[in-house]
């Protein structure tokens, strides 16, 4: 067809106008499609840190526990409540916690902290306390009175492995102090300020019986078996847990900050976006003016000798078409070939960065998405198409008699 | 006497803004029959493009009308124009006037795709044209490829290709050295004569009134005279 022809042969007309046009437009591309890669990674990343590290993918607590933090208000039915999330299916993994506010003392200073009560087994495998230890061993069960401890607690209280520290919480109900010696067993560093000053593990039979709260606990971590239910919380699960008096939260819950900032990251791409194609846009309205400008004679020409204006209308949004086309494939080529070796290599200039109160663990590995090779390059393409209207009308109302006039 | 092929009956155009207006074309009446080998002769500003503009419907007039076969171009708009110029004018202009991207045989070809003539018949009418006007051989060179002669001699073949009514030049030598420009003459004088195709000229240069058949002096915007050989 003769305008498929003239349309190609006039995108090669000026290679290096096309070429750099094809550039803007392609490496536009690449780096929206990385930047979607890298910041669903990033965001993986983010979850994971959070989910994996101490909160879990999820929690049960009584009713306001979090707000007030008295120890009195242990879940209720605590064992029948943990029971009964161990037997859903969608759980893979649950363990209980009792919390309750305290005094720690070594021999040279004294702090506030909060002591949580654990199964070490369980506790094992749902958070990454037992991973984090960078002294002393993990707490085991023929020893009742050991205690871990964050390295900067550790470093205030003067204490390391070994030594002697007392703990003192008031009693469930009657307020009654309870005071307990502890020998620290481990210090662990988990590269969150709060986690590593203010924070001590003991077993939680011995945390039962020092807030005297029985059997009872006031915490219950959980993990999902899917992925995507980590990402996206099922919200009749939660409902279903929140029974008795009883709450279940999601990570999303539990630390607002990450999630806004999951929010956030899809906002500024989607601004992002808005301006990428928008300087995209703009750059293939120049590209096709510049062009229509040189070719003013050229056009004058064909419609004097009968090209319908309609013709010139199609054959400048047959070039943008061709324009975008070369560049998606480019874009999507290079955005792939980005996303791939980043993701093979892994991106660790945020690794141990504290953000959003989390703390990013392992490295950012870009996430493939079907969507960043269909909308971005389908998007790319049309707003071409769009910002190719305007100069296709200009050109196909030239008058042929005015671009004629050229010397 | 031949068939009218256009009538111009008292055209005039005129440019301006507020109270400055400039009489392009003032009150033309001219008629071009078939077989002609006119020239609009006249200085620089004259109006002999601009009635060449108006004649082809390329340019719309301030007023009167022109008829071209019989009907009224000045009536006629957009794709109704565009199909009417492609089926019953050719152009020739100054220079420049192929479509760079394409070979000598599709600059040809191009105005026979726009009015859907099959394509073994338009390789026909091609090739027979390029024959015409001696430019066997080079059909797929692209114009940057050929002389400015040679150049000129495709935007003949494609003035004709799509038989016509009638051939307008706009100063179709004006870029081209005197010999050349003389080649191209004689054999749009040749194809005038044996072919009868109808040929205006807008022009100044003395080789194109020497071949004329008929010259329409013009002098700011009017017929000053005439003169018939």
């Amino acid at each position: 067809m003769m305008i498929g022809k003239l349309g190609f042969r006039n995108i090669l007309r000026n290679k290096r106008r096309t070429i750099i046009t094809c550039l803007i437009m392609g490496l536009g591309l690449a780096s929206l499609i990385f930047a979607d890669a890298f910041l669903k990674g990033l965001n993986e990343n983010m979850i994971n840190s959070v989910t994996n590290s101490f909160i879990g993918d999820g929690q049960i607590h009584r009713k306001d526990f979090l707000k007030t933090r008295e120890t009195e208000k242990t879940i209720n039915d605590s064992v029948y409540t943990l029971n009964r999330i161990l037997a859903n299916p969608k759980i893979s993994l649950a363990a209980p916690r009792s919390i309750a506010s305290a005094m720690i003392a070594s021999p040279t200073d004294i702090l506030p902290v909060a002591i949580f009560g654990i199964i070490p087994e369980q506790e094992e495998k749902i958070s990454s306390i037992k991973n984090s230890l960078i002294s002393g061993t993990y707490l085991t069960e023929d020893n009742q009175n050991q205690i871990l401890i964050g390295e900067k607690l550790a470093k205030f209280l003067g204490s390391s492995v070994g030594d002697k520290i007392v703990v003192t919480t008031a009693q469930a109900k009657s307020g009654v102090l309870s005071q307990e010696l502890f020998r620290v067993g481990g210090i662990f560093k988990m590269k969150n300020k709060e986690m590593d000053t203010s924070i001590a593990f003991i077993h939680l039979k011995k945390a039962q019986e020092m807030m005297a709260i029985g059997l009872s606990f006031h915490e219950i971590v959980f993990k999902f078996k899917n992925k995507s239910d980590v990402v996206d919380p099922p919200k009749d699960f939660l409902s279903i847990m929140s029974i008795n008096d009883n709450e279940a939260l999601s990570w999303k819950k539990l630390v607002p900050a990450i999630d806004a900032g999951i929010q956030l990251t899809a906002y500024s791409l989607t601004i992002g976006s808005f301006i990428l194609f928008a300087i995209i846009a703009l750059s293939t309205m120049n590209t096709l003016f510049m062009s229509l400008y040189e070719r003013m004679y050229e056009f004058g020409i064909m419609k004097a000798i009968g090209t319908r204006p309609v013709f010139i209308f199609r054959l400048i949004l047959l070039e943008a078409a061709s324009l975008a086309l070369l560049s998606t494939i480019l874009g999507t080529i290079v955005g792939a070939a980005v996303t791939l070796v980043t993701r093979l290599v892994g991106i660790n200039h945020l690794t141990d960065v504290e953000y959003l109160g989390t703390t990013i663990k392992t490295a950012i590995r870009p996430i493939f998405m079907p969507s960043q090779y269909i909308y971005y390059p389908l998007a790319i393409f049309i707003f071409a198409i769009i910002s190719a209207i305007y100069p296709a009308i200009t050109a196909a109302r030239i008058i042929p008699s005015k671009s004629l006039k050229r010397d | 006497m031949n068939k009218e092929v256009i009538f111009i009956d008292q055209m005039s155009k005129e440019y301006g803004h507020l109270d400055i207006i400039v009489k392009a074309v003032d009150n033309i009446s001219l008629k071009i029959h078939e077989g002609e080998f006119t020239a609009l002769v006249g200085p620089s500003g004259s109006g002999k493009t601009t009635l060449l503009n108006l004649m082809s419907g390329l340019d719309t007039p301030s007023h009167g009308r022109t008829f071209l076969a019989g009907k009224s171009i000045s009536d006629m708009k957009g794709n109704d124009l565009s199909d009417y110029r492609r089926d019953h004018i050719g152009f020739i202009f100054q220079s420049y006037n192929l479509i760079p991207v394409l070979t000598a045989f599709e600059n040809i070809e191009y105005i026979l795709l726009l009015q859907k003539i099959p394509i073994s018949e338009r390789r026909e009418r091609v090739f027979s044209i390029l024959k015409d006007v001696g430019l066997e051989g080079k059909e797929h060179r692209r114009p940057t490829e050929l002389s400015g002669g040679q150049q000129q001699r495709v935007a003949v073949a494609r003035a004709m290709v799509s038989r016509p009514d009638i051939i307008l030049a706009d100063e179709p030598t004006a870029n081209l050295d005197s010999h050349t420009g003389s080649a191209l003459l004689d054999m749009m004088k040749e194809l005038n004569e044996k072919k009868k195709i109808t040929f205006v000229f807008s022009t100044h240069d003395q080789m194109i009134m020497d071949r004329a058949k008929r010259l329409v002096f013009l002098k700011d915007g009017r017929i000053d005279r005439e003169e018939i050989r």
